[in-house]
Order: structure tokens, then sequence, then C-alpha cells
């Protein structure tokens, strides 16, 4: 048996002897999928949030303007075969404006659910499994993240970001997100690295960071990965209230959050500026929390047949 | 007891010096010029600059800055407003009532709303209330707060003009009950709809961890009221993570409802921070973020010390 053994092998495993009819223990991983596929939740928010990708990568594509053409013979003009979801104060096209606006969300909200996500992993990880000064100096980290005022902080570095640099936002984003998910971590290490096959690696001589990453963190994996979905509603969240308030995306790029600001301001006489955004950042959000509750669902062992 | 406190106290000071000595590095750290550039604006002639930089003492070195920055924070002085000229103090004051009111008239709505749904549906799990619960929740937890904000807003305005209900400026409601009962309804709700998404959720989980422990089927065998199981052997343990949460809330929100402040007009912490951001206010927001770290800290020791009287089982050490 090697250190680096998969846990989709052991369960794939034949336990009978020859001449026996072979019994074949379904992987994990099936299960898992089985489960979340027979949701009624799991399912619509799959094919919502699919339809939402495509829309937004797609859409731009056939739609005929660009989110920065301006159509000067078209001000605040209501939806017509010209323009699909209207014209802004500005001439601006809202389906192209509002495609691509999404299509930030999209990525905003998945890097820094994959980013934060990756580090508590990491940090609650080692904070558990060394223990000691490790843990010690990463719990401080921890906490005083934890008490500083993210929005203020975010709001306040942002205009030093610059221009387009979203990616740097995405790290800010993540750096205010992953602590509470990091504790989580930290206690569940500190309960597997007293596993048989985590004392027998160690008994090996194999060196901790390896056990860390072929040992601990697979064995949290469905924690992970219904977190990192919650996360992405999360990022989603903070970074369209962010923009809304103009310290996120700047323009000339765009986002849901500064597009629902500036169209909350024409809304009543021009109902298309607002909620077509506003409908589609629901949309977005509703679609990542259904596929997040149909994985708790589905990872968690106590759940059968019978539930949902 | 007493000992606990007092090392939780040590403990919350150590970390505010921290979170202080992080602000101080975010702002005051690098060349004086541009510090100075910094809080003067782009714009602002090399004079302006000159001129800020013998006031703020900015030529000093850093050690010296630090310490007088920590000295005045500790006789509770945060500085001048560069664009109000007002005292950051001052400002807070004005500004706290209405982040107050908002966010103790929130807090009542969600927490028995919350509660009784997450009570309700764990009692019966997979009963056509759980199920109505579970989608109201979805909804809650997928609905942006200006989102919901600007459509309570629209609805007041053009759908129910009679209710009186508006956006506004906070108004005390010991000059005028009325006035602030129609400025505050809005908000406590919209606020309110969010948070009790999150607390259905988690009170209906405790609740259904707790209903499986050993000893709610002990006190069911001893013949224990039905009612009583729940409320008195199964709410008030299922309680604690919730308290934890409730506390970690009121911290955080004590410290400024940004989207809901502003959404509706309310003129609370959330807006101070918002605007003192905008036109680069530099003392107003260095003082509002150590209060709102401050409200923090305070909610985490009460939560700790909380815990004791809802949970026999947690011994404080």
């Amino acid at each position: 048996m090697t250190h680096d053994m998969k846990p989709d092998a052991v369960a794939g495993v034949r336990v009978t002897p020859p001449g026996e009819p072979v019994v074949r223990v379904p992987a994990r991983w099936r299960i898992v999928l089985g489960r979340f596929a027979g949701s009624w939740g799991g399912r619509a928010g799959v094919v919502l949030l699919g339809g939402l990708f495509v829309l937004a990568f797609a859409g731009p594509v056939v739609g005929p303007w660009s989110y920065e053409d301006r159509d000067f013979l078209a001000f605040l003009q209501g939806p017509s075969w010209a323009h699909w979801f209207g014209t802004t104060q500005t001439g601006g096209d809202v389906f192209a404006l509002t495609l691509r606006g999404m299509q930030k969300s999209l990525l905003i909200g998945l890097l820094v659910a994959v980013v934060s996500t990756g580090v508590a992993a990491v940090v609650g990880a080692f904070a558990g499994y060394y223990l000691g000064w490790t843990d010690r100096v990463l719990g401080w980290v921890t906490d005083l993240l934890l008490v500083l005022p993210a929005f203020l902080v975010i709001a306040v570095l942002s205009p030093a970001i610059g221009h387009g640099a979203w990616l740097v936002l995405v790290m800010l984003l993540a750096a205010f997100m992953w602590m509470v998910t990091s504790k989580v971590v930290r206690g569940m290490t500190i309960s597997i690295k007293e596993r048989e096959y985590v004392l027998a690696a160690r008994f090996m001589g194999v060196p901790g960071y390896r056990i860390i990453f072929r040992h601990v963190l697979p064995n949290m994996a469905s924690l992970l990965i219904v977190d990192a979905t919650i996360n992405v509603s999360a990022a989603i969240l903070t970074e369209t209230s962010l923009s809304y308030f103009g310290f996120g995306v700047r323009p000339p790029d765009v986002s849901l959050g500064g597009l629902i600001a500036d169209g909350a301001r024409t809304a009543l006489y021009a109902p298309w500026t607002f909620w077509f955004a506003a409908g589609l950042l629901v949309l977005l959000v509703l679609a990542v929390n259904l596929i997040g509750d149909a994985l708790r669902d589905a990872f968690d062992p106590t759940s059968d047949g019978r539930r949902r | 007891m007493t000992r606990f406190i007092i090392r939780r106290v040590l403990f919350g000071v150590i970390v505010l010096w921290l979170v202080a000595t992080t602000v101080f590095l975010l702002f005051f750290a690098g060349p004086a010029d541009n510090v100075a550039r910094r809080l003067a604006g782009p714009r602002a002639p090399m004079e302006v600059i000159e001129q800020i930089k013998d006031t703020l003492g900015l030529n000093r070195s850093m050690w010296e800055q630090y310490a007088s920055f920590l000295g005045n924070l500790l006789h509770g002085d945060l500085g001048i407003s560069f664009i109000s000229q007002t005292p950051v103090t001052t400002l807070i004051m004005q500004s706290l009532p209405g982040t107050l009111w908002l966010v103790a008239g929130a807090a009542v709505l969600w927490m028995a709303a919350g509660i009784t749904g997450g009570v309700i549906s764990a009692v019966r799990p997979r009963s056509v209330l759980d199920r109505t619960t579970t989608v109201l929740v979805l909804a809650g937890i997928s609905l942006p707060t200006f989102v919901l904000g600007m459509l309570m807003v629209y609805l007041a305005l053009s759908v129910f003009p009679w209710t009186g209900l508006q956006p506004g400026p906070y108004i005390s409601p010991l000059l005028d009950l009325k006035g602030f009962l129609q400025v505050m309804i809005m908000p406590w709700v919209c606020l309110a709809v969010v948070q009790a998404a999150v607390y259905v959720r988690l009170t209906r989980g405790s609740m259904l961890d707790t209903l499986g422990e050993d000893y709610i089927r002990t006190a069911r065998a001893k013949g224990a009221p039905e009612r009583r199981v729940t409320y008195r052997h199964g709410l008030r343990a299922a309680l604690t993570p919730v308290v934890t949460q409730f506390g970690v809330d009121i911290g955080t929100l004590l410290g400024g409802v940004v989207v809901t402040e502003s959404v509706f007009g309310l003129q609370g912490l959330g807006q101070l921070m918002i605007r003192s951001v905008r036109y680069g206010d530099l003392p107003v927001i260095i003082g509002a973020a150590i209060l709102a770290s401050a409200f923090i800290v305070v909610a985490n020791i009460v939560v700790d010390v909380a815990y004791s009287f809802l949970d026999p089982r947690v011994r404080l050490a």
C-alpha cells in the first residue's frame, strides 16, 4: 500500500475471493453525483447557471452592439429590435452592458471562491497539522482579519488598484473571505491527524506538507467543495455591493453592481435600465445557492434516497 | 469567571492595538510626500502639501508619528475631519444613533422570524411548512440587499404612498415618533429579511442535530411533555451556534450597515464611511475602522460569556 493511494481506488477495489461473482462497491463520487443529479434543486441550479453562462459569453457575440458602443440616436429608449434591452441615458446598449457585467461578476465570483477556499484549506491545515507556533501566528492573522472591517478596507484600497486590474480586486475580496472556513479546517485537521493512515505516512517519513496535500485535504473535499460554492455567491454579492458604490469594478469596465446603481437613478421612468441587471443578478445568486444546497445534501452521509 | 473575562478583555485590547497598527501602516507608511499627496488629493498645489506635512508632523520619524497616533487614540482623540473641520468623535456621535436604532430594530425582527421559522421546520422536517420555509429562505439569501431595498422604496413611493413610509435621514424618536417609524420601518424590514433567512437555516440545522442527541431521548423517556422537550431541552442547547452568529453579526453591523443605510438614505455610520472614503477624509476613515473593529471585539467577548449561561456543558476556565 503506497502512501499516495487515492480514496476512489479503495472504493472500487475487488474484495471477493476468486471464483465468486465480483461485487463492485460504487465509488463515493458516483453516489454523491447520483444524489446531486437526483435532487430537484441541483438540476435546476445547474441548468440555470449553465444558461446564464451561455448567455453571458455567447450573447455579446450574437448581439449587435458592444458594451463600449454609444448609440447617439437612441438615448434612454425602451427595448426594441435595435436594442434588445433598451438603451441607457448615454446611449449605451443595456443588453451588451448587462452581459459584460455578468461576465465580470461570474469570473470574479468563481475566482474569489477558488482562491479563498484554497487559502482557507492551506492555512487551516498547516495550523492544525503543525500546531505550536505555526498555529499561533496563523491564528493571530486569522483573528485580525476577522476583526478588520472588510468593506471599508477594500473600498479604501481599491482606488490604488487603478483601472482594469480587476484581478487585484479578486485578491482583496478573497483575502477577507477565508477566515471562518480556515478555523473549521484547522479543527478537522487536528482530528484527521490522529488517524492510522496519517500516522502510517508519518512513520514512513513522508514530509508534513506532503501529508497535508495528499492525505489531510483530500479527506475534507466535501467540506471544501460546498464552501467554495457558498463563497461564489458571497463573492458575487460583495463585489456587486462594492461596485454599486463605485469601489469595485470601475468604468470603463462594467459590473452588475455599477449598472444597478446607474439604473436606479432612471428606474422609475426607464425600468429597463434597472430590472434586467437586477433580475439577472438575483437569478445568478439563486442558481449558485441552489447548487450549493444540493451539493451539501449530496455529500451529507446521513442523507438517503428519501430526502428531497 | 472573573478571570476569564479579564483575560478576554486583555486579549481584546491586544487585538485592537493590532488593528490600530495595521490601519496606521495602511495609511501612513511610506514617504511623507506620498502620504501628504494622498491626503491632499491629486490636484493640490505644492504649498498645500507642504502645509499638510507640517500640521500633521509627517516630517517626523515613523516611530514618533506612531507614538503620537497611539497616544491620541488612548485619549479618545480621533483627530479632525479634513472636509468638515469637525472632530471625528463628534461626527461619529452624530451618525451612531441611526445605525444603533437600525440594528436594534432589525435584530428583534430577524431573531423572532429566524428562530420561529427554524424551530417550526426542524420539529416537522419535510412537511409542507418546512418546504415553504426552505423556499423562502432561498429567496431571502439570494436577494441582494440593494435590490430588495430599491424594490421596497419603489413600492412605498409609487404603489403605497398612503402609508407615509419613505427613505430619509434618521429622526430621533423623542422628537417625532411618527416620523421616526416612517423612516425606520423599511430599513428594519429590509435588513431583517436578509438576516432572517440565514438564521432560519442556522436554527433548523442546529435544532435537527440537537433533537437527535441522547439526552433528548432520555427526556422523552422520563415522560417530559413534548413542548418541554422541544423548548427547554432542545432549543436551549441548539441556540449556541445561533448566539455566536448573532454576536458576530451585531458587532459587524454596528460598525455600519453600509448598503441598507445608503439605499434608504439613513444617516448612519455606514453612510459616514462611504462619504469619507469618497472624499478621502482619512481621519474619519481611521476612526470608523477602529470603532467598527472595537464593536466586533466587544461582541465576541459578550458571546463567550453568554455561552456559559446557555449551555451548561461549557465551563469557562
